[in-house]
């Protein structure tokens, strides 16, 4: 069963000077399985989606329900917010992951068990749970985080800009680890980044001023971002290829990977 | 809520911040040294003010609803130690009186808030900050930090607000139950340590910018019109008919 969104609108303020109607009668439907890509420039309203989804905050109009039910943050929904690293309070990382999941009414054994096994899955070090978060780096920090929402095991799993101000080789480590970890749990991925949504999203939609502009694959996302001439927003590595296309190259404008770029152009025949 | 700026054309939003900060300290005075009726007639002018101030009287109401347990409190203290005629029978501790002094001790407290709602709704946190540096320009070095540094700690408390909304909805994602002192503290810790970096971030880029302390330079100078004016004389009429009458 899928995220069901029906006629969603969201209106901070309502009846103040500052009222800002964020989502305006959105309607989507996110399968099961994978990752869903989620971008839109700053302000289009991805991140209110995202809380109205977590079911943090209800929404002014409309209706959201995952497989079937109301969302419930930590129970049928997790999310990761932009830089998680700032959220830990305890002493030590162990005893913040610890509090977490008391909550949820686990025995020690099993506690600690899914505290293991989430940090194998974002790939690090058990020793780090007896060290205090401030002694550790953003990187490493963000991946605990990642490990934190992870060991609740949630069935959705919403990312919002998980990769913001990381250097390249931790957000090439999340963009791995979010591959990996998508084959048990369906990942929302939030972003304004295209080239990572192109990397590892099954799906996609666009967000414009609180409304959904376009939603399908990658492949699609490309043509129609051509048609509505906006080229210029794709990643360079796609718009080198529709560049390639103009000159009579016959290539395909929407590769994902720079791999896949290479191989077209080596077999390529120059006309 | 009592402290948002909302941009508008309204008579009270042209005054002179200065202007509206010396009424403001006037009016406090006028609250204070008030009798029960003279407060009832402020309490008539501030409902009169609002709109023409752009801001509805609902809003202004409102901006009354976070302290209400204080109010609450206030009454309830004069309630049970002003001494007097006792309330009913069978509460001998609370007095007739009590319920007088306490009464008008939050009407005062009210009509204050009323006031200053009013003032930060038409001043811009620049248009205050301007007032402050104006005044405390006499201390020289001293003052205009000390002004500075008000107007910054104002223009950062709607940020802390944001922020703790931020972590209330973080916090609660990650699976805390927000009560007692643990969840308290799930709160507070993050709060800081996010506020001490934005407040970091915050002088590195006035560093950058060649901020120092000392006299502040201003590139527009404010004149005060015959609007102000006005608003003084209003204001001295007020005191007359208050204190004088």
């Amino acid at each position: 069963m899928p995220v069901t969104i029906r006629h969603l609108t969201h209106i901070y303020d309502v009846d103040t000077p500052w009222e800002i109607k964020a989502l305006d009668r959105i309607d989507l439907i996110i399968m099961e399985g994978g990752v869903f890509g989620l971008v839109g420039e700053m302000g289009s309203g991805k991140s209110t989606l995202a809380t109205l989804v977590a079911g943090l905050e209800n929404p002014t109009y409309g209706k959201i329900t995952i497989d079937g039910n109301s969302p419930r943050p930590g129970v049928n929904v997790g999310i990761l917010f932009q830089q998680p690293e700032d959220f830990f309070f305890e002493k030590t990382l162990f005893r913040d992951m610890v509090s977490v999941l008391k909550n949820k009414g686990l025995t020690q054994e099993e506690i600690k068990l899914q505290i293991h096994s989430s940090l194998d899955m974002v790939g690090l070090d058990h020793q780090i749970l007896d060290m205090s978060p401030i002694h550790l780096n953003r990187g490493t920090l963000r991946l605990a985080a990642f490990a934190s929402v992870l060991a609740m095991r949630p069935k959705y799993l919403i990312l919002d800009e998980p990769t913001a101000s990381l250097d390249p080789h931790s957000r090439n480590k999340v963009i791995e680890i979010i591959n990996k970890v998508s084959k048990d749990v369906t990942i929302i991925y939030i972003s304004h980044r295209l080239q990572e949504i192109a990397a590892i999203s099954d799906h996609m939609a666009v967000m414009e001023q609180g409304r959904i502009a376009f939603t399908g694959i990658w492949q699609d996302y490309v043509r129609w971002a051509v048609e509505q001439n906006k080229a210029g927003d794709l990643p360079v590595l796609n718009q080198v290829m529709i560049g390639l296309q103009h000159q009579g190259l016959d290539v395909d404008p929407a590769v994902n990977s720079l791999e896949l770029a290479v191989e077209q152009v080596l077999r390529v025949k120059v006309p | 809520m009592i402290g948002k700026y909302v941009h508008g054309s309204s008579s009270i939003h042209k005054l002179d911040p200065r202007t509206k900060l010396v009424l403001m300290l006037g009016m406090s005075l006028v609250i204070y040294g008030a009798s029960p009726a003279a407060l009832l007639f402020l309490l008539v002018f501030v409902l009169l003010l609002s709109p023409a101030s752009g801001m509805p009287v609902k809003r202004l109401l409102g901006s009354l609803r976070p302290v209400l347990l204080l109010f609450g409190i206030i009454l309830l203290m004069h309630v049970l130690f002003t001494p007097g005629a006792p309330l009913l029978e069978n509460l001998p501790f609370a007095t007739v009186e009590g319920v007088w002094t306490g009464g008008i001790q939050v009407l005062r407290f009210i009509l204050l808030i009323m006031y200053t709602s009013i003032l930060i709704h038409t001043t811009s946190p620049s248009g205050l900050n301007y007032a402050l540096m104006y005044f405390f320009r006499p201390l020289g070095t001293f003052g205009t930090d000390i002004a500075f540094m008000t107007g910054v700690a104002m223009t950062l408390i709607p940020d802390l607000f944001r922020e703790i909304t931020i972590l209330k909805k973080a916090q609660t994602a990650r699976g805390y139950r927000l009560r007692g002192i643990k969840g308290f503290t799930a709160l507070v810790v993050p709060l800081l340590n996010r506020s001490f970096h934005r407040v970091d971030k915050l002088s590195d880029a006035l560093e950058s910018r060649c901020f120092h302390s000392g006299r502040r330079n201003y590139y527009y100078s404010r004149v005060l019109s015959g609007k102000d004016f006005f608003a003084g004389v209003v204001f001295v009429i007020i005191f007359i008919s208050i204190f004088m009458v």
